[in-house]
């Protein structure tokens, strides 16, 4: 039953891949993400110094410019380090390892969550629709970062803690697109037949409704990674996210907050790798968004 | 249903949802594992403290008793108390919402005053070099992390070309008592203009200048992209192929009546992004020290950026709640405002 | 007869589509012509060509079309060479266009009055005042009651049949030369088309212009044109007086549409069955080689697979592109 709802999916999939594939847009942003993905993947075995990448420091990296350790870019440490010497590069690349995982789990998350919710809202529909619905209509109306923080001032920060909490802001978005899905697909034929023979509810939810759903949700998912980076970012950076020593792009740049008139590195190039994280995830986000759009007529 | 219903429906559901907001506000302090008391009593309490505390929240009572106490307490404008200030939360939030409000008002209008122009350039040349350039821009501002860029502009043109001050209202830290600015709104900024204060009101927007941009920044990625998009779809519609035909020249019809059709979208755009510039002031405020603020008191309410020593790391529920309800309450009297702009300009929207 | 110079002469007219899968010729050397106060009649299926005609007239092509030869000219401007600032002055005021479907045509947020006046005062220097007493004049034309209140209302507050009516009266409102009709009953239903088509005649009377009718309906043509070109594929395929295209239809797809339209039987015992043309338009794409009709065609012999026949004139003002003739 699975392998059925898979096969089904990759072959709406093939549909899409190739006008996606002309888009520059589109390009751009899949050779960046593809880098990062390669980054955060191979990060123990490409970063210069892995070791202080998971957080060891080193003392006395260059103690006469810095006795935090904190020393510009140089041959050895091309991005220069950051507190405790460690080479801002290797953090980097274990940072970015960081973002890229939570962030796909939480949208996994998210949209397992908002499946749940969602199918189950629109198939069954009448008072269970109007319960879940109204609970995620709240749901939606908490901003993002807020809900956030306060699941994560309770919980306390920590990797497992800030998965949770962003799993738990971000999938009303997904519920609401599964559950018009759900309604809209409900009501087809091929339901009615299936209802007709006596198939029991969760088998027409999971062969017949779930693959024919999916495809708004994949779309909401690839504009979703970008916030989500941001958002783990942004809690980090209130020191609500990961806990130090684990590398992460968002704490870094709070951490350079003490250096930034003297150590301008420490701020600018996690940022920088943050930024195109973002921007990466987005474009593919806008392609695959601008696709799907019902398509505009040419113009006059 | 015409105006008056609408507006008493929609009140009720916006009421409707505040409420379910507050519950669960409520049930994550005391459905999550630990003991909400922990969460009002600081760092480090002793047994007896905490004892104490539970007693004092009144968690030995049944869960829905507790609640009636709690939205009483808040209709009588008590959110508990700041254990990392020591002061009511009500009287905290009342002292930092105006310069935030401030702040987030400048911030979405840059964002529009920015964002329409540039969106309805896009939307001239759609799949031109021009449009494309656009697009990848307003992407990379809605990339841009609102902490980094604050702080790359303050060493640019603070700390680096000394055009900005680096920090705080004014510049300094004693600006405000140093000038005697009088309390009127609670904004620096409006109570220095609003009492004559002239020079002392454009040194405090000079300061703002900085972090306005920055939180305008990813408000602007949005609007530009809203407008972009909200173009491009009225661009095709029938009714302006009519009035091409018609001989009614470009710039009328997209000044005129693209415009109005398109601007329902981008409404509630710029609605939302106010509420969105609320929450970012959580960064931009700690990154120029703009105290009083939205911003600041959370930062404080973490522990991270407390001065005070010994609540470092324990998180400030009280104060966290209430900055929660406030900014909420924000979005969703945002969001009816918005719909009702909409409905007053497309009448077609009947409900 | 004396020969007035044409108000509208296209010559030799084509117009291409660049799309992904290829190229479309929509319109394939197309010459007609319009006279003064004449109301002639474009008839053809979907993908005949007929809305291209409309539109490049108006020069309202979409950016993916190309002209690639002929010329359009009217009353001595050559339309595809003018600037466009001449253009833009001939839209409305001497060249206007009512649309097919008249709830998307007329914009939303604004009332009536502001779009027919908005028209008005674009191409004539008068004040909003007296923009609105001429709005009122036409809007009595078409006949439309208690024409001060419509001015105050949405277009969504009209039906469609005054829709239709506020669409011709803002194209007659700068009392133009040429009105071109969209296929303008094909989104309304049968007794509102019935009382837009008398209001046309009625008005040809009254306010003397001239009309390309353009419609896929052959019944609808008799009610109201003079003359009639049957298209097909992109090319003009038969030319001539409705009366006799009507009473004596040359070309074999004219004859074909004429029998099947629905006719009511004369007698209980007369079995009639709809016919229907058999086979479908061509794909413009890959266009069949020599006439576009044949492979639909009964009489078709292997010349018409050769060579497109051209549009010969068989007697005078009848026109037919067929090597039956």
């Amino acid at each position: 039953m699975l392998a059925d709802t898979l096969q089904n999916i990759k072959r709406r999939a093939n549909m899409w891949t190739k006008p996606l594939l002309k888009d520059r847009i589109f390009l751009m942003g899949a050779i960046i993400i593809g880098i990062m993905i390669f980054i955060a993947i191979l990060a123990p075995w490409i970063s210069p110094y892995p070791a202080q990448g998971e957080g060891q420091t080193v003392p006395n990296v260059c103690p006469s410019i810095s006795p935090a350790g904190v020393c510009p870019p140089s041959f050895q440490h091309p991005f220069g380090t950051e507190q405790g010497g460690r080479d801002l590069l290797s953090r980097i690349f274990f940072g970015i390892r960081t973002s890229i995982l939570v962030s796909f789990l939480v949208v996994m998350l998210a949209m397992g969550i908002g499946l749940a919710v969602g199918l189950t809202a629109g198939y069954f529909g009448g008072l269970v629709d109007e319960a879940l619905m109204r609970i995620t209509d709240i749901f939606l109306a908490i901003p993002h970062i807020l809900l956030a923080l306060n699941i994560v001032a309770i919980l306390g920060p920590g990797l497992v803690d800030v998965f949770i909490a962003l799993g738990a802001t971000w999938w009303p978005a997904f519920a609401r697109l599964a559950r018009s899905q759900a309604i809209a697909i409900r009501s087809r034929p091929f339901v009615m037949v299936a209802k007709a023979i006596g198939a029991p509810s969760r088998h027409i939810v999971f062969k017949h409704i779930l693959p024919n759903s999916i495809s708004p949700l994949l779309v909401q998912m690839s504009i979703d990674l970008g916030a989500v980076v941001l958002a783990e970012a942004g809690l980090s950076f209130i020191g609500l996210g990961v806990r130090p020593p684990t590398a992460d792009l968002g704490q870094m740049i709070f951490a350079a907050i003490d250096f930034i008139t003297t150590s301008w590195w420490v701020a600018l190039f996690p940022g920088l790798f943050l930024t195109l994280l973002v921007l990466g995830f987005n474009m593919i986000g806008d392609a695959v968004r601008d696709r799907f759009d019902p398509r505009l007529r040419r113009q006059f | 249903m015409n105006l008056a219903t609408y507006v008493a429906r929609r009140a009720a559901l916006s009421v409707f949802v505040v409420l379910g907001v507050l519950v669960i506000t409520f049930y994550l302090s005391h459905i999550l594992p630990g003991n909400p008391a922990l969460l009002f009593a600081g760092t480090n309490p002793s047994p007896q403290e905490i004892a104490r505390i539970t007693d004092q929240l009144g968690l030995k009572k049944p869960l829905y008793e507790q609640f009636f106490i709690y939205i009483n307490g808040l209709l009588h404008g008590n959110l508990g108390e700041s254990i990392s200030l020591q002061a009511p939360v009500t009287a905290l939030l009342a002292e930092a919402l105006p310069n935030s409000i401030t702040l987030a008002t400048l911030a979405t209008l840059v964002a529009g005053a920015v964002g329409i122009p540039l969106g309805i350039l896009a939307s001239r040349s759609r799949n031109s070099t021009l449009d494309n350039v656009l697009r990848v821009f307003s992407m990379g501002l809605v990339a841009l992390p609102y902490f980094w860029l604050g702080l790359l502009l303050q060493l640019a043109f603070a700390s680096g070309l000394h055009i900005f001050p680096i920090a705080s209202y004014g510049g300094s830290l004693f600006f405000i008592s140093q000038n005697n600015i009088p309390t009127i709104t609670g904004s620096y900024l409006i109570d220095a203009i609003l009492s004559g204060r002239f020079s002392a009101a454009a040194q405090i927007l000079w300061s703002m200048v900085l972090p306005v941009i920055t939180l305008a920044a990813f408000p602007t990625g949005v609007i530009i992209r809203q407008t972009r998009g909200a173009m491009l779809a009225v661009l095709n519609q029938d009714y302006i192929r009519t009035a091409r035909a018609y001989g009614i020249p470009n710039s009328v019809i997209e000044r005129k009546y693209a415009l109005k059709n398109a601007i329902s979208p981008v409404l509630v755009a710029l609605a939302l992004v106010f509420a969105g510039s609320l929450v970012g002031t959580v960064f931009i405020e700690y990154i120029f020290f703009l105290q009083p603020g939205l911003g600041f008191l959370i930062f404080q309410a973490t522990g991270v950026g407390s001065t005070t020593t010994s609540l470092a790391g324990a998180p400030d529920y009280s104060l966290i709640q209430g900055v929660t309800i406030v900014i909420t309450v924000a979005y969703v009297v945002m969001n009816f405002v918005a719909d009702v702009l909409q409905m007053l300009i497309d009448r077609r929207i009947k409900l | 007869m004396a020969q007035a110079l044409p108000l509208l002469e296209i010559k030799n007219l084509t117009v291409e589509y660049i799309t992904h899968a290829g190229t479309i010729r929509a319109l394939d050397r197309i010459s007609l012509k319009v006279n003064r106060s004449e109301f002639l009649g474009i008839v053809g299926e979907s993908g005949s060509g007929k809305s291209t005609l409309a539109y490049a007239t108006i020069g309202l092509l979409p950016q993916n079309s190309r002209i690639t030869s002929g010329s359009i000219t009217f009353d001595g401007i050559d339309l595809l060479k003018a600037p466009s600032k001449e253009i833009t002055s001939l839209r409305g005021r001497r060249i206007s266009m009512v649309f097919q479907d008249p709830m998307t045509s007329l914009n939303p947020v604004f009332k009536i009055e502001e779009q027919i006046c908005r028209v008005i005062q674009q191409h004539k220097v008068v004040n909003r005042q007296a923009a609105k007493a001429i709005a009122l004049e036409h809007l009595a034309h078409v006949e439309l009651p208690e024409a001060n209140r419509i001015l105050e209302l949405y277009p969504f507050e009209l039906s469609g049949g005054m829709q239709q009516r506020v669409m011709i009266a803002m194209a007659l409102s700068l009392s133009p030369d040429l009105v071109i009709a969209d296929e303008p009953t094909s989104a309304v239903d049968a007794t509102i088309q019935f009382q837009i088509l008398e209001l046309l005649s009625r008005l040809r009377q009254s306010q003397n212009f001239s009309m390309l009718f353009i419609t896929h309906n052959l019944d609808i043509v008799s009610q109201v044109c003079d003359r009639v070109a049957v298209m097909y594929a992109g090319r003009v395929v038969e030319e001539g007086s409705s009366h006799d295209v009507f009473s004596d239809p040359k070309h074999p797809y004219t004859q074909a549409l004429m029998k099947s339209i629905p006719r009511p039987r004369k007698s209980i015992t007369e079995s009639k069955r709809l016919s229907v043309i058999e086979g479908s338009i061509p794909d413009l794409l890959f266009p069949p080689k020599g006439c576009k009709f044949h492979p639909r065609c009964p009489y078709a012999f292997d010349k018409c697979k050769q060579e497109e026949p051209e549009l010969k004139e068989v007697k005078e003002g009848r026109k037919v592109a067929c090597y039956l003739y």
